[in-house]
């Protein structure tokens, strides 16, 4: 695009991916008002901005992993397990008197190892990337159980979530920073916007695209595709772990289920968000506003009330619409 | 060189041997640790042979199976659906309220059902072909659809199934030890391979997972090549839906996608040697390795191992088989490279 410029902001912004999106997001914030207010509930409240980003929070950063994984053609999907074991280290760690930031700090190590390993598997075999996650997944699920079981309860070898008290851990996942925004809500914040900058400005970035967009063509002009698999499965996992011990800080307990669901709305928010499937196109601003209109609808459902069926109903046509919108973008710019 | 030979070779070399010599290794391991053949007893009537354990190890396959040949077909075609839990949910919720609220027979409900399926698949088709949505995301969406839609129908409880006629479906077996359901689900494995493997029809699948662009190009209709894998897809995950309804004699909201079948049968395909990306395998692969990750589970029962190793253990069985795969491939590349020098 390069006369984009010259088209004027407005016009950019229209050929952006980005557009439907947030026309979906403000026409989901004016339908939910009303709706609410219809019911004698209120929606357009600094409230429901603070419960929309915490429900977000722990899938915002898989999102991070998801999405920059996805940008370069790569999958992984044993990101929210990774997440659920480093919440149960953290939780062990703290249950043996270990410091609350080297638990901290040996959780996300553990994060980053399984990333690494992940990237091992997926450069060293070229194994394709969903299915090598998939299993590894399932590994990892096998020794977060196994691990769960150590010196912990009864010593029978029995799975369990393992509940600690750790006041500086509470206050992280709790304690309200900037007005009603808790801590851990911040530093998701953070987080996200310089690893966006980081995909969207810089050379790592870049490269990250052009692997996506055309691994061939990115191998010939001298990319090291290796090291960029792995330094992105690194974030991956990484980020895994951070959100794993964010979640176990905020409820004190290292739960076996923890992030089960987030996987997927990691994923759907990323691709909702524009990152195409097979890589190469979109950001994570994009996937942010996708996480946005998930979020916005899952909490604008329970301010009004929806029955549980519908809702689950209304969150799959969500879906639908959003691709739907995507693919009448692209049928105009066809046709230009 | 006679032709037999030639195919034995091929089958040899390929991803289903490796898995039958772990399946019989596996069953051995089974049979030694559970029966009695090491203090000199027969190694039937107790422990992994007796006929307990194969019916039960027969029904637990029943659901994975007929989602496996659909999703198989559909894999290799190129596509994707993953909303197969979430649409036999639906199916069930389908035929359970249908036989409660209104007096048809049975069998035309059965019927009706299957036809709601094939709807469902053309509509994946519709929106995958007309609409280019990828198919991965639109299929979650719509498992969330119909799963919402389940939920409604059932109201979030079982409803009961209690016609007699439809129940003994499930109920009946051969030689008192294969259930007719499972028995089914094989011979549709092999009508699968064999549609693959010797019709024009099979071609036109391979053709299209492997390039649509070309095989367009080569005047192959890929689209109603797509079209009728989802639509197969769709009906199989019908009736493996519907027989696990006459087997556990209800319909429940949750049952089909909490235990994930479809992650079952998807891990299947893939151990089974089908590519991601679609355009290579075939279906006897993910028919053995079915059988793999079931006999494991089953071992590692009998040895009463605490249930996350069977996890653990699956994701593993799936790494190496791929591990082998890729050494396997490096064997031969340096085969035709050292015949080229």
């Amino acid at each position: 695009m390069n006369n984009a410029k010259s088209d004027g902001f407005f016009k950019t912004l229209f050929q952006k991916k980005v557009f439907p999106l947030l026309i979906l997001l403000i026409f989901e914030i004016i339908l939910f008002s009303v709706w609410a207010h219809a019911r004698g509930s209120n929606f357009f409240a600094i409230t429901t901005l603070r419960n929309i980003l915490n429900n977000m929070t722990f899938a915002a950063f898989l999102t991070i992993g998801a999405g920059s994984l996805m940008l370069a053609g790569h999958m992984d999907l044993s990101a929210s397990t990774i997440g659920a074991f480093c919440g149960i280290v953290t939780a062990w760690c703290i249950v043996h008197s270990v410091p609350w930031f080297l638990a901290i700090i040996i959780a996300i190590a553990f994060g980053i190892g399984f990333g690494a390993l992940n990237a091992f598997i997926i450069t060293r075999f070229r194994f394709p990337s969903f299915i090598a996650t998939l299993g590894m997944s399932s590994v990892i699920r096998g020794l977060m159980f196994f691990f769960s079981s150590l010196g912990m309860g009864s010593g029978d070898g029995t799975a369990q979530n393992i509940n600690f008290q750790n006041e500086t851990l509470y206050a992280i996942g709790n304690q309200k920073l900037i007005s009603e925004f808790s801590i851990c809500v911040v530093i998701m914040l953070v987080i996200y916007v310089v690893f966006a900058i980081i995909i969207a400005k810089t050379k790592f970035g870049t490269k990250v695209k052009m692997l996506g967009g055309n691994p061939v063509a990115a191998n010939l002009a001298g990319i090291k595709s290796k090291g960029i698999t792995f330094l992105l499965f690194i974030i991956s996992g990484g980020m895994a772990g951070v959100a794993g011990t964010l979640f176990a800080s905020k409820m004190q307990q290292g739960s076996l289920q923890a992030l089960s669901a987030a996987q997927f709305t990691g994923l759907t928010g990323a691709i909702l968000g524009g990152i195409s499937f097979g890589g190469g196109e979109g950001g994570l601003g994009g996937a942010f506003v996708g996480m946005l209109i998930l979020n916005t609808f899952t909490i604008g459902m329970s301010v009004c009330n929806v029955n549980t069926n519908l809702s689950t109903i209304f969150n799959g046509l969500l879906l639908i619409i959003a691709l739907a919108l995507d693919f009448f973008r692209q049928a105009r710019r066809r046709r230009v | 060189m006679p032709k037999k030979s030639n195919a034995f070779k091929r089958f040899a070399s390929g991803t289903g041997f490796k898995l039958l010599i772990i399946l019989i290794i596996l069953i051995i391991i089974a049979v030694l640790i559970s029966s009695d053949v090491l203090h000199g007893g027969s190694p039937f009537g107790k422990g992994f042979f007796s006929t307990v354990n194969l019916r039960s190890l027969f029904y637990q396959m029943v659901v994975p199976l007929f989602m496996m040949c659909g999703l198989g077909m559909l894999l290799i075609g190129g596509n994707i659906d993953l909303s197969v839990a979430a649409q036999a949910t639906l199916f069930n919720a389908f035929f359970a309220v249908m036989c409660r609220d209104t007096s048809l027979p049975w069998w035309v409900i059965f019927i009706m059902a299957l036809v709601i399926a094939a709807i469902v698949g053309l509509l994946h088709a519709f929106m995958v072909l007309r609409l280019h949505f990828p198919a991965f995301i639109a299929t979650i969406g719509m498992s969330s659809v119909y799963t919402g839609i389940a939920g409604w129908l059932l109201n979030l409880t079982n409803v009961n199934v209690n016609n007699a006629a439809f129940l003994s479906i499930a109920k009946t077996t051969v030689f008192k030890l294969i259930p007719l359901t499972f028995l089914l689900g094989v011979v549709l494995v092999f009508i699968c391979q064999f549609i693959l493997s010797k019709t024009t029809f099979g071609r036109n699948c391979f053709a299209a997972g492997g390039n649509a662009f070309a095989s367009r190009l080569a005047g192959i209709n890929t689209g109603r090549t797509t079209t009728i894998l989802f639509v197969l897809c769709s009906v199989f995950t019908c009736l493996g839906g519907l027989f696990y309804v006459s087997q556990t004699k209800k319909a429940d909201p949750t049952a089909l996608t909490g235990s994930a079948p479809n992650m079952t049968a998807l891990s299947a395909v893939m151990l089974g040697g089908v590519a991601f990306s679609g355009g290579t395998g075939g279906m006897t692969g993910p028919l053995i390795a079915l059988l793999v990750m079931r006999v494991l589970d089953n071992v590692l029962t009998i040895l009463s191992v605490k249930t996350y190793w069977n996890t653990f253990a699956v994701g593993a069985l799936l790494i190496v088989a791929l591990i082998m795969d890729y050494l396997q491939a490096e064997k031969r590349r340096k085969a035709l490279l050292a015949a080229v020098q």
